[in-house]
């Protein structure tokens, strides 16, 4: 059974402690193994932002208004498993559940509220790219080939996110 | 306001997502070339400031001017950001920098218009 | 994606297709409710975005500190089949010396029964240390013996605050002069019943090992 699988379970939500306020139940999921597994599946990319993002999406189909949410715990999970990234995904999710001020999600916004404060204390990082000179690219014949050499020497990942700022 | 913990010109910088932890690439101090203009592919200005207590969900703006030697007027590139955590990073990237002469290259970093830091490159011709 | 209740009038998506997200129905009467399109589930920047708009808001009563300091706390929803056959499964596993005194509910938990009369959940460690500041709450030492109406507090060093009750009885020791055994009224969460229990007869204590108990008393 795949660890998204295992965290929706019965068995993982009866483990870990269903009937523990926020508090504890955060401090609980922060030393399960399946959080481990989880943030070491995550940084490989073997679990992807889109891979979640639909799994999530499948739990939330299952919220029906006036009821407690049955995946609750699970969304707790993964807020306290996403806490340590700074990827664009892992920030809106805690962020958007965080915000959330509805009955039926009652635990797993407190769980989100609690990452959020521990999130809050890493520095963010953002990007601008800026063209210093238009002449510069008019007038230098080999412009192609300074941009070839840019791209294959700055880290790709890092570059991607510039060009998208 | 936003106190200044590090302003640094570098070739490269990157941050890595899972860690957090930023990576500056070769610090531009000094360039040297034996033809004028020179265009630099990529500088980074990297700057992290630290939130003061009033500065929660404020907007601030951080300009880095860029002074070449020769130019009479210094380049501008502003950057806006808001103090949500305790401390902020800002990678500036100016990409196909021009020096057209010797001298001191000067970075300049502002925070709402005024000066903060400066970091000075020297340009030197190269000898043959 | 969830239940949205509505009249019978008829409805008319009037864009039922439109990207990225959009829900404007055709309205015959004052009710309003929406259409969404699987196509809204691709956004993920809109992820919680209907709940926001059709989850119920949290209520909340006024309760204050003896000093006149607010205390949040939430109203919680009654249990739903699912809290109920957890329930059972705690009880199953845990509860074997357990008495109960009422079914699960929903309303209020374990703090909200001790500090709120059942009224309300109070569900944040910082409130619970402020009741415990500003009601001038003073812990027992190791040889005062609690007494009905206290409070039993379980704590861990690593986790904070578990768990609290209120002591109802004490039972006499098991052997002559031994110390008498408090039993503990307890409200597991806000989706629980009320149990009377042993002191260390608590279904956290896989999870939690290393918990303390502490006994609290407003007493003079």
């Amino acid at each position: 059974m795949g660890i998204l699988e295992r965290i929706e379970s019965e068995k993982f939500i009866f483990s870990v402690g269903f009937e523990l306020t926020p508090n504890a139940l955060y401090k609980v999921l922060l030393r399960t193994e399946e959080r481990a597994e989880l943030m070491t599946s995550y940084k490989a990319g073997i679990i992807t932002d889109t891979m979640l993002r639909c799994y999530i999406q499948r739990l939330l189909r299952g919220f029906k208004v006036g009821q407690r949410f049955t995946h609750d715990i699970t969304l707790s999970f993964l807020s306290v498993a996403l806490e340590p990234f700074s990827t664009r995904f892992a920030d809106e999710f805690i962020r958007d559940l965080s915000k959330l001020d509805v009955s039926e999600l009652s635990i797993s916004t407190k769980v989100a509220k609690l990452c959020l404060a521990k999130r809050d204390l890493l520095p963010k990082t953002e990007y601008r790219k800026f063209v210093f000179s238009t002449t510069a690219i008019d007038t230098y014949k080999e412009i192609d080939r300074i941009q070839e050499s840019v791209d294959k020497s700055y880290d790709r990942k890092n570059y991607s996110e510039l060009a998208a700022a | 306001m936003p106190k200044l913990e590090y302003f640094i010109v570098s070739e490269g910088a990157s941050t890595d997502i899972f860690t957090n932890r930023v990576s500056l690439f070769n610090v531009v101090e000094q360039i040297k070339s034996k033809d004028f203009p020179v265009v630099l592919p990529q500088v980074v200005a990297t700057t992290a400031w630290n939130k003061e207590a009033a500065d929660t969900d404020l907007d601030f703006q951080a300009s880095l001017r860029i002074y070449s030697p020769g130019e009479e007027r210094p380049k501008e590139f502003p950057i806006n950001f808001k103090m949500e955590r305790s401390r902020h990073r800002l990678h500036q990237t100016i990409i196909y920098l021009q020096v057209t002469q010797v001298g001191d290259l000067v970075f300049e970093i502002l925070l709402n218009g005024e000066h903060v830091a400066s970091h000075t490159v020297t340009v030197e011709k190269e000898e043959a | 994606m969830g239940e949205v209740r509505h009249a019978e009038t008829k409805l008319i998506a009037t864009e039922p297709t439109a990207k990225p997200y959009v829900f404007r129905v055709g309205l015959y009467n004052n009710d309003f409710c929406f259409i969404i399109t699987s196509d809204m589930l691709n956004y993920y920047s809109f992820m919680f975005e209907f709940i926001k708009l059709i989850g119920s808001p949290k209520r909340e009563l006024l309760l204050d500190t003896r000093q006149g300091n607010p205390i949040k706390n939430e109203i919680a929803l009654p249990p739903s089949d699912l809290s109920l056959e957890r329930e059972q499964l705690l009880f199953k596993r845990y509860g074997v010396r357990w008495q109960v005194r009422c079914q699960p509910s929903g309303i209020y938990n374990c703090a909200g029964h001790v500090w709120a009369s059942r009224r309300t959940a109070i569900y944040e460690e910082l409130e619970w240390t402020k009741i415990l500041t500003e009601d001038e709450y003073r812990k027992l030492n190791m040889t005062e013996i609690p007494k009905p109406g206290d409070l039993a507090l379980y704590h861990s060093e690593d986790v904070g605050f578990i768990h609290c009750g209120q002591v109802i009885s004490i039972e006499p020791g098991l052997t002559a002069g031994g110390s008498p055994i408090p039993k503990i009224l307890s409200k597991w969460d806000d989706a629980s019943g009320e149990y009377i229990h042993f002191a260390s007869d608590v279904p956290f204590k896989d999870k939690i090992p290393d918990f303390k108990l502490e006994y609290w008393t407003d007493r003079r």
